[in-house]
């Protein structure tokens, strides 16, 4: 698939078929992940994956922004001892941020290269999680990516045109 | 449906509220009624599992499931839904449907 086609193409998918999904394509997603850029490379990342339905059901009590049931769920957290040794309280409160974002993004491309669905979900109980997963106190989940094939694929919502958002310096 | 599972679901639809209820304090203004609506959908759903049926409800909440993700894309599209579900409990209360 040509990237520009995975990138226009993927849509957040918020309802899913109940099949699970390979191991082997979870694994590749994940290595898009880490192939994320980072400031000053410090990839303070950390992924947890959850393909168990009865605890993507535990965590989908506290997540009021799954609406159905996924296959599997990533959750995408920041390794803030990380982040801070390497890349100081910049790296801690900001960029390790755009760090985690990007590599969301690659997921979520790679998933839809995939034919896998995914949606990005910000909608839990950050606290609630973290107890009900026994994070230690530095890892802090940002964002669940929920994954599974597709039940429905809705339109996209429009775009802000380019003109709008683009301003050109030069000739 | 036993009491058991009643009280799962139950348990589940609490900490929805209460999880929503603290995510409510920072998310966006939106998002407030999106929460309130699916709940509505959520215990609709607890009822039927319970024996409690009832073609308005299920009406309301197939409204709901259909319309609520349009809060993502299109706000006045989500407004119009809510104000369409309001008149259609109106006209319930009235006895008009």
């Amino acid at each position: 698939m040509e990237t520009f086609e995975a990138i226009k193409g993927r849509r957040s998918i918020r309802k899913y078929k109940k099949e699970k999904l390979p191991r082997q394509d979870l694994e590749k997603i994940l290595e898009a992940g880490i192939w994320a850029p980072s400031g000053s490379n410090a990839q303070p990342w950390q992924f947890f994956v959850i393909d168990n339905n009865e605890l993507i059901k535990k965590i989908m009590v506290i997540a009021p922004g799954i609406f159905n049931l996924p296959a599997a769920m990533i959750i995408v957290c920041r390794d803030m001892e990380r982040a801070f040794s390497l890349v100081g309280e910049l790296g801690r409160d900001v960029i390790s941020l755009m760090d985690i974002s990007m590599a969301s993004q690659n997921m979520m491309i790679e998933a839809y290269d995939l034919g896998i669905g995914s949606c990005p979900v910000r909608s839990f109980g950050i606290s609630a999680l973290k107890i009900l997963l026994n994070f230690p106190e530095h890892i802090s989940p940002e964002l669940i990516i929920a994954l599974g094939y597709p039940e429905e694929f809705l339109p996209a919502p429009e775009r802000r045109k380019l003109d709008e958002v683009v301003f050109w310096y030069g000739n | 449906m036993e009491i058991k599972e009643l009280k799962e679901e139950f348990f589940a639809f609490l900490a929805f509220l209460a999880i929503s209820a603290r995510n409510c304090v920072e998310e966006p203004k939106l998002y407030g009624p999106l929460r309130l609506v699916d709940g509505a959908s959520r215990l609709i759903e607890i009822l039927k599992k319970g024996g409690i049926e009832d073609h308005f409800f299920q009406e309301i909440k197939e409204k709901i499931d259909q319309k609520k993700y349009t809060v993502m894309g299109d706000r006045n599209q989500f407004i119009q839904f809510l104000d369409d579900l309001t008149k259609d409990f109106s006209k319930k209360l009235k006895g008009e449907e």
